[in-house]
Formats: C-alpha cells, sequence, structure tokens
C-alpha cells in the first residue's frame, strides 16, 4: 500500500466512525463509500498480481540472436530488442517495464525503459547500446512494476531472464606490416624476417677471412683474387619473430569506471600489438603477472591463437574482489540500490523480517539498522550462508563490506567509490611482487624460447621507481640472449578535479599543470631506467593508436639494427 | 509429511479464529461488547499463530521441492 | 497485436492524452458543482465558506486527493445536521457522489503525472490558451476530431461514474443492514450509535479478515525459493536473536583485543629491534 492509499484509508474510518457516532448519514455513506473502494482497488490489484504479473515471460534478443550466451568487441553498438508475453490476460496501463542494463553497456539510441499505457498481450522495445569496456557483461532480467489506476498499489517483480556477454577488447586492425620502399633484394617471405646474425638467408651481412670447415660454394672467388687471401661469404639469417605480451592482472588496474581504467587501456594495447604481430605472420603468446602468480597463452599462430588472447585480456578486466576497507553509508546505499532493481521481492517486510529490538535508540540509526538487517539478509539467501551469519552481518562490518562487494561486483558495478574508499582511489604504485613475479615469467619466457624473441610488457611503471631493479637482472639476461624488450606504458587522461565556481577553474588548471608536470618528471625518469637496462619505452595514452606505437618500435628496432645494436 | 500436519494445524486455528469472531458478533448483537472484545483479542492471537504455522510449512516445503539454484554462483567468494 | 506508438494514437478510444482530457474536464466540472452545493449551505459561515473554496482548489490544483477528502470530511462534519430530513440527506448524497468523482478523477491524474511527466492543469490551460491563440489550421482539425471523438464516446466518464454509484449503493446497503436502535435505550453506557460503530466496525474487520487470508495464502504459495529461505530464516534468527547477537559480538570483542595485543607487541618488538641495532 501506498501512503496516498493509508491516507484515504484512515480518513475513511475516522470519518465513519465519526458519522455514526454524530448521526451524519451524509458524512458515514462518504467515508465507507471511501473504504469500500479502496477494498474493492485492493481485490482487482491482487487479482492482477496474482494472474499477469505471475504469467509474464520475458525473451531478449541481442544483434537478432536470442542466445544464452554471445561475444561482442568493445566499443561496437549491440542492438538489444525485448519482448514481454503474458500469458494469462494482458499487460494492463500502469505497468512499467525496465530491461536491467549492466553498467559495463551505455544505451545509446532507445530506451531500455518501456510504460505501458494500452493494454496488450505482447510488449516490445528496443535499443542500441554499446559496451564500454572488455570484460563479461550479464542481463539478469527485467524489472516489472504495477500499480493500480490511483495509485495506491505498487508491486514490483523481477522476471529473471538471463544472458552472458563476453566482450573482447577492440583492436586496431592494422594492414601489411612491411615498408612499401623496396630496401632488400627480395621481399621476405610471410611471417620470417631478417635478423643480422650469420645464416641461411638471401641478403649478404659480410665478407669475412676464409677459416677452414667454410662450404666452398660461399668463397668469394672475385674479392679473394683482389685480396689475393680467400674470403667467405656470410648471409642474414631469416628467422620469424615471436612476440610474448606481458600484461599485468592485479587489482589496482582494475579501479575506475568502466572504460576507463588502466587494465581496459592495456587491453586495447595488447589486443592491437597481438593482431599487427599476427597479421604479419609472427608468433603472438601472453603473459599475465599478478602479485601471486603467472598464467599465459604459449605464443602461437592464426586466429585462434588471437582470439584466445583476445578472451585471457577480457579475463583481466573482469572485476575481482575489492580492496580491504570500510563499510560506509554510501556502500549500503548502493548495495540497497542493487538488491532494489534486481530483488525487490526480497526486501518485502512479509518475508524479510528483521527481528524486534529497542537498540539504538535513536530513530534514523534504528532505520539504517533494520536496512542493514534486510541486506544482510539478503546477502545470506544469495551467497548461501547461515542463519547465524545473517547477525554476523549486522554487527561485523568487515564481513559485510566482503560479502557486500562481491555481491556488487557480481552485479557488475565498476570499481569506483562507494565499492572503494576515497582514499583507496588514488593512483596506486605497481606491488613489487607483481614485478618479482614479472620477472619470473620473463625468465621462463626465454626459457622456453629459441632467439630473437620480442618481450612486450604492458604495464603502468611510472610510480615504480626503485622497485623496477627487480626486473633488471632478467631484462639484462633477454636482452643479452639476442631477445628484444620493450616497454609499453599506457597512460590514463588526468581527471578533472572536483570543484565548482570560478576560483575551480584556476584550482583546475593549477591542479592539472602541477598533474602535468610531475607525470612528464616521472616519463622522463621511467625512460631513463628503462634505456639504462638496454631496452626500449612508449608511451601511449587512451586515444593512442597502436600503429603509431608499432610504428615506434619499428622504427626504433630499424634504427637500432642499422647501428647494430639489436 | 510433517509440513503438511502442520499446514493443517494452522488452517484449524484459521477456522478457530473465525469462529471466535462469529461469537463476538452475536455478543455485540446481545450489548455485551466487553465480551466481544475479549474474543476479538483472542481470535487475533489465534489468528496469527495459524497463519504463522502455514506460512513456515509452505515455505519449507518450498524450499524442499524447488529446483531453482540456492546460491549465487561466484568466484573468490569470502568465507 | 504487438503495441507500437503508432496504433496508440490513431485510437482515440485509447488515446491516453484524450483519457486524461476527459478527465480534466470531469474534474473541474465536480469541483465547481461540489462548491455551488457548499457554498449554498445555510449552516456555514462566510468565512469559513472562502477558507473551505480556497482550500479545495488549492488541493485540486496541487493534485492531493487525501486533503481534499480531509476537507470535503470536515465541512460535512461541521455542516451536516445530525439525522438530516430528506432534503439534506439527498443534497448530502449528491456530494458524497461529487467527492468521490473527484477523489478518483484527481488520484488518477496523479499517478499518470508521476508515470509520465503528465502536465499540471496549470501548464494544460496555458497550452490551450497557445494553442487558441495560435492554431495551426492541420494540427487543429485532428485535434477537433479526436476531441469530439473523445467526448462523444466518454468511456471513461461514464465507467468512473458508475463504479461511484455501485460502491455508494454498498455503502448504503450496508448501513441499512445495521439500522439505529434507536428502541433498546442506554446499557453499559453504551449509545445506539456506538454500538451501530463496533457492528459495523465488526463486519469490516471479517471483510479485513478474509481479504488478508485467502489472497495471502494463495499468493504465498507462488514463492520464489529465494523468498522462502529467507523467510525461514529471518523466523530463527528472530527466535534465537538474543542468543547470536550476544556470541557475535563477544568474538568481535575477543578478535579486537587480539587485534590490539597483537599490535602493542609488534610495537614492542620494533622498539626492542631498534634499541639493539643503535
Amino acid at each position: 500500500m501506498t501512503p496516498r492509499s493509508v491516507f484515504l484509508l484512515v480518513l475513511g474510518i475516522a470519518g465513519a466512525a465519526l458519522g455514526l457516532l454524530r448521526n451524519q448519514s451524509g458524512l458515514v455513506l462518504l467515508s465507507l463509500t471511501v473504504i469500500l473502494w479502496i477494498v474493492a482497488e485492493w481485490a482487482r490489484f491482487q487479482w492482477r498480481v496474482n494472474t499477469e504479473l505471475a504469467s509474464l515471460t520475458v525473451r531478449r534478443t541481442m544483434n537478432d540472436k536470442g542466445d544464452s550466451t554471445g561475444v561482442v568487441f568493445s566499443g561496437s553498438p549491440l542492438r538489444i530488442a525485448v519482448k514481454v508475453a503474458c500469458s494469462r490476460g494482458q499487460v494492463r496501463p500502469f505497468t512499467r517495464i525496465r530491461d536491467v542494463v549492466p553498467e559495463i553497456l551505455q544505451v545509446e539510441q532507445g530506451s531500455s525503459v518501456r510504460l505501458v499505457t494500452v493494454a496488450d498481450q505482447l510488449i516490445l522495445f528496443d535499443y542500441v547500446c554499446r559496451p564500454l569496456a572488455a570484460g563479461t557483461a550479464t542481463f539478469p532480467g527485467c524489472r516489472v512494476r504495477i500499480q493500480d489506476p490511483y495509485g495506491f498499489f505498487i508491486a514490483d517483480r523481477f522476471v529473471v531472464q538471463r544472458q552472458t556477454l563476453r566482450i573482447l577488447p577492440e583492436h586496431e586492425v592494422s594492414g601489411n606490416a612491411h615498408s612499401q620502399i623496396k630496401r632488400i633484394n627480395a621481399l621476405p617471405q610471410h611471417g620470417i624476417h631478417q635478423l643480422q646474425r650469420a645464416g641461411l638467408g638471401s641478403e649478404l651481412l659480410e665478407i669475412r677471412q676464409y677459416v677452414p670447415g667454410d662450404p666452398p660454394k660461399s668463397i668469394a672467388w672475385k674479392v679473394s683474387a683482389r685480396r689475393d687471401q680467400l674470403m667467405t661469404r656470410e648471409y642474414e639469417s631469416d628467422v620469424p619473430i615471436r612476440t610474448v605480451i606481458f600484461v599485468e592482472e592485479t587489482r589496482r588496474v582494475q579501479r575506475g569506471p568502466w572504460g576507463q581504467r588502466q587494465c581496459d587501456l592495456s587491453a586495447r594495447v595488447a589486443a592491437g600489438i597481438s593482431q599487427a604481430a599476427l597479421a604479419a605472420g609472427d608468433l603472438a603468446g601472453l603473459v599475465l603477472f599478478s602479485e601471486s602468480a603467472t598464467r599465459g597463452i604459449i605464443p602461437g599462430w592464426g586466429d585462434r591463437t588471437l582470439y584466445h588472447i583476445l578472451e585471457r585480456l577480457a579475463d583481466t578486466c573482469t572485476m575481482n574482489a575489492g580492496p580491504r576497507g570500510r563499510w560506509t553509508p554510501q556502500l549500503q546505499a548502493a548495495l540497497l540500490t542493487v538488491c532494489q532493481e534486481r530483488w525487490p521481492e526480497l526486501l518485502s517486510v512479509q518475508v524479510n523480517r528483521v527481528p524486534l529490538t529497542v537498540f539504538p535508540l535513536l530513530p534514523w540509526k534504528h532505520r539504517a539498522r533494520i536496512v542493514r538487517s534486510r541486506l544482510a539478509g539478503i546477502v545470506c539467501q544469495l551467497h548461501g550462508l547461515k542463519a547465524s551469519d545473517w547477525v554476523r552481518l549486522v554487527h561485523d562490518d568487515e564481513f559485510m563490506r566482503q560479502h557486500a562487494i562481491h555481491l556488487l561486483s557480481e552485479a557488475g558495478c565498476p570499481a569506483t567509490p562507494p565499492l572503494l574508499d576515497e582514499s583507496a582511489a588514488a593512483e596506486v604504485p605497481i606491488d613489487p611482487r607483481s614485478l618479482t613475479q614479472l620477472a619470473v615469467g620473463i625468465r621462463q619466457s626465454f626459457g622456453r624460447a629459441r632467439d630473437n624473441e620480442r618481450f612486450i610488457i604492458v604495464a603502468d611503471l611510472l610510480h615504480a621507481d626503485e622497485s623496477l631493479d627487480a626486473i633488471r637482472p632478467a631484462v639484462q639476461l633477454a636482452l643479452a640472449r639476442h631477445h628484444r624488450v620493450v616497454f609499453v606504458c599506457p597512460l590514463l587522461n588526468p581527471a578533472a578535479a572536483k570543484h565548482s565556481g570560478d576560483d575551480a577553474s584556476r584550482l583546475t588548471k593549477l591542479l592539472r599543470e602541477a598533474w602535468s608536470a610531475d607525470r612528464e618528471n616521472r616519463q622522463a625518469d621511467l625512460r631513463r631506467r628503462v634505456r639504462t637496462m638496454g631496452a626500449t619505452i612508449a608511451f601511449t595514452a587512451a586515444g593512442h593508436p597502436i600503429s603509431l606505437v608499432l610504428a615506434q618500435l619499428q622504427r626504433k628496432r630499424r634504427g637500432r639494427a642499422i647501428a647494430g645494436v639489436h | 509429511m510433517f509440513f503438511l500436519i502442520r499446514e493443517l494445524a494452522g488452517w484449524v486455528l484459521l477456522l478457530c479464529a473465525l469462529y471466535l469472531i462469529s461469537i463476538s458478533v452475536r455478543y455485540v448483537g446481545d450489548r455485551q461488547v466487553v465480551e466481544a472484545g475479549v474474543l476479538v483479542a483472542a481470535s487475533l492471537l489465534v489468528m496469527r499463530a495459524g497463519m504463522l504455522l502455514i506460512r513456515m510449512s509452505m515455505a519449507a516445503r518450498i524450499c524442499q521441492q524447488s529446483e531453482q539454484p540456492d546460491v549465487v554462483r561466484g568466484t573468490n567468494r569470502p568465507q | 497485436m504487438p503495441q507500437t506508438d503508432g496504433n496508440q494514437a490513431s485510437d482515440p478510444r485509447h488515446d491516453p492524452l484524450m483519457l486524461r482530457k476527459q478527465q480534466y474536464a470531469l474534474t473541474m466540472i465536480a469541483v465547481a458543482a461540489l462548491l455551488m452545493i457548499q457554498l449554498q449551505n445555510p449552516w456555514i459561515p462566510t468565512a469559513m465558506r472562502v477558507i473551505f473554496v480556497a482550500a479545495v482548489l488549492l488541493g485540486f490544483l496541487r493534485w492531493s486527493a487525501a486533503i481534499l477528502l480531509a476537507l470535503i470530511q470536515l465541512d460535512l462534519l461541521l455542516g451536516e445536521p445530525p439525522r438530516a430530513e430528506s432534503a439534506q440527506q439527498v443534497l448530502c448524497m449528491v456530494t458524497s457522489f461529487l467527492t468521490i468523482v473527484l477523489i478518483m478523477t484527481v488520484s488518477r491524474l496523479r499517478s499518470a503525472q508521476e508515470l509520465t511527466g503528465v502536465r499540471t492543469i496549470r501548464q494544460l490551460l496555458r497550452s490551450t490558451l497557445f494553442s487558441l491563440l495560435n492554431p495551426d489550421p492541420d494540427l487543429q482539425s485532428a485535434h477537433d476530431a479526436r476531441n469530439s471523438q473523445g467526448l462523444v464516446s466518454g468511456a471513461a466518464v461514464f465507467r468512473t461514474c458508475t463504479k461511484v454509484l455501485i460502491l455508494m449503493l454498498a455503502a448504503g446497503t450496508l448501513l441499512l443492514l445495521f439500522p439505529e436502535d434507536t428502541g433498546s435505550g442506554r446499557q453499559l453506557g453504551l449509545t445506539s450509535p456506538a454500538l451501530r460503530v463496533i457492528q459495523i466496525g465488526l463486519v469490516l474487520f471479517t471483510l479485513y479478515f478474509a481479504c488478508l487470508v485467502l489472497p495471502g495464502e494463495f499468493r504465498w504459495r507462488r514463492l520464489t525459493r529465494h523468498q522462502a529461505g529467507i523467510y525461514l530464516r529471518s523466523l530463527y534468527v528472530g527466535w534465537a536473536h538474543r542468543d547470536l547477537r550476544m556470541i557475535v559480538r563477544h568474538r568481535l570483542r575477543r578478535r579486537r583485543r587480539n587485534a590490539r595485543l597483537r599490535r602493542r607487541d609488534a610495537r614492542k618488538n620494533a622498539d626492542a629491534t631498534l634499541k639493539e641495532t643503535s
């Protein structure tokens, strides 16, 4: 019952009692009519709830496919069509149907909400949305709210129609990686690169003095005649290049709103590099490192390897459990909102009963305690906890926070406040344990490697400082074995300061200038550290096209090759 | 079986509450209002007890018989 | 047939805008009639009448059904004579009828406004005036055609009035079933009107009982597993709440004490190490 119906009922009862006591038939008639009107509307509404709401079914198609799972690329549009049918009766007016869209998707055209104004057995509506980031999006179902025409009664239900969407990171499709300018006698085969070491290629590397054991056909007779001593031709090696991409898979890269996280940018860069490498016929592999372990994909060829890499990158963008912190009123409000949206029937006072307590005495604290107790009940039921854990959830803030964050993560909420403490939302340097695992991963990779591997490390190391020395030995060893090590540091755009007023623009400008200066200093410092290791580094921002990064890497490689340095 | 017995007991209590209300209506007709008031209060308590028994046994039967998954599956859930 | 926006606008019987306009017209007629009746009431002083008119108009403009009902009930309470004559009773019945119609339409328009952002009556009047001053010939002719069709059909008006009449008949029947027992005198300090209140109250209570139990139990059988589980858990927690709370609080206190002791020990060890090294 809504407050409107309660007020009218109370007025009706009071009026009827007073009218009967004072023998005022007009007042009695009016008040009794109001009471009977509310009772009649209630009975009609209950009938609607039991017939109409109970028999609603929802069918959703994503890009004209009604499967329970699907795959889409981040940034590409997704057409959703929803069909709501009522098997018993019709969907009557004053019914509001909302298709719950995961937060990782942004609705661009149309609306996911439909208000029914004309009774019909079948309701159709559609909208277009776009994934903001890679990961997994789950459509849980539709939220249906019906109310009577007079606003006396409201009933909420959640009609489950679960569909999971796998969102792979978008990547730029690069063309031919080879230069169109002919610098050499013959163009190499697809997937073959020239290495400036002695081998069995077709391009001349150098002419040296003959040593016993050299094949006679390699003797350069004309040069030998000129020099009056036997000279041997040496050719370059034609070798395939293996690219192994190292991507960070920790909680710190998952902070921020969808599409603006470190992991989104890293996934995009890594996807672009692997696609470019595979398009050029090279082998590509992936290593994901975290604070505790490394896991990866052995380098391979073809589209299958590319999709395997994209799926693993999408996994890194999927939300993990949040860091430790405090239970805040904002977190409670966020959890309440999600529960009201997904599980409104579990918040009903008839099924979710709160034990009667006197404390806390203050009314607002008492109300907050009741809400928390209800939420604890829902968490208990959904996570399969014991009944005694219900009381623990009410009194233990840390326990409640852990479960609340898991519930919110499963519901698709991004790692922004209130899931994160405000203090924890600032830039966090990479954990030294992650760098240790990265070193382990590099050693494992060149332990399996043959020759001329390319290791590309995609991680934000701006705040690494001294802890970068943990990977120095591994990098230098890799370089000593004639492999190439390249660092790609993805940079996020600066966040706007939250201020208002005339002073805010000056303050924001000052803050941005200070932040930019600090970032430039850190970039220069990082560049110097990486160069002292002997590796190369490229910085890429969110809008920086991958092709520029690849061209930069190519230029550096060719420049060093010309100078005789790998 | 146990749930069914409890549900039947709840319905019996509800019928008793209705019977008590009918007695109180008769009392009011005979202008014995105080007795009627006491009976109405008693019938309310009996009604609540009966409804509690019915709802509890129905909820237990639904939990036992339903095929819906009990737990929202998730990874790395804290224990 | 699936619902689309195109079908909605073409059928005037189902046009939401048309139904709303009918309801606006009905409310205005009801308010005007009520005011005319109340202004002619000889028992009410003039000041009260002015206040009443102002309050009704305010309640009407702000779409508050409860306030309107309260005002009209107050007016009847103060102005209706006890055991009135037939003519006065007929007037009261007409007042009740108009009041219920008014409250129904105000409630309906308020819900529509909350759901769809329907304009308030002031904005509607403003837009009507604007369209009268700047008529678009093509739009106006279509608008007039829809208007005339809607007024001629009048389905929403007829349905509302019929509903009110049926409810008033039911209320009247209930009153006739329990007439005032004037001949029995006072017993136990209970007047016959008070007895009538108790009798009708009991009937309404039985009706409430039936409405609560029967549909409630029917709805209870359609619980989901999650709802059933949460209900059983809440029952158990309710019964054992004091003991469980005591256990949980004891464990929390012990955990905090252990954490405090560990921090103190760590600080002591750090100080001791510092002293040794220095």
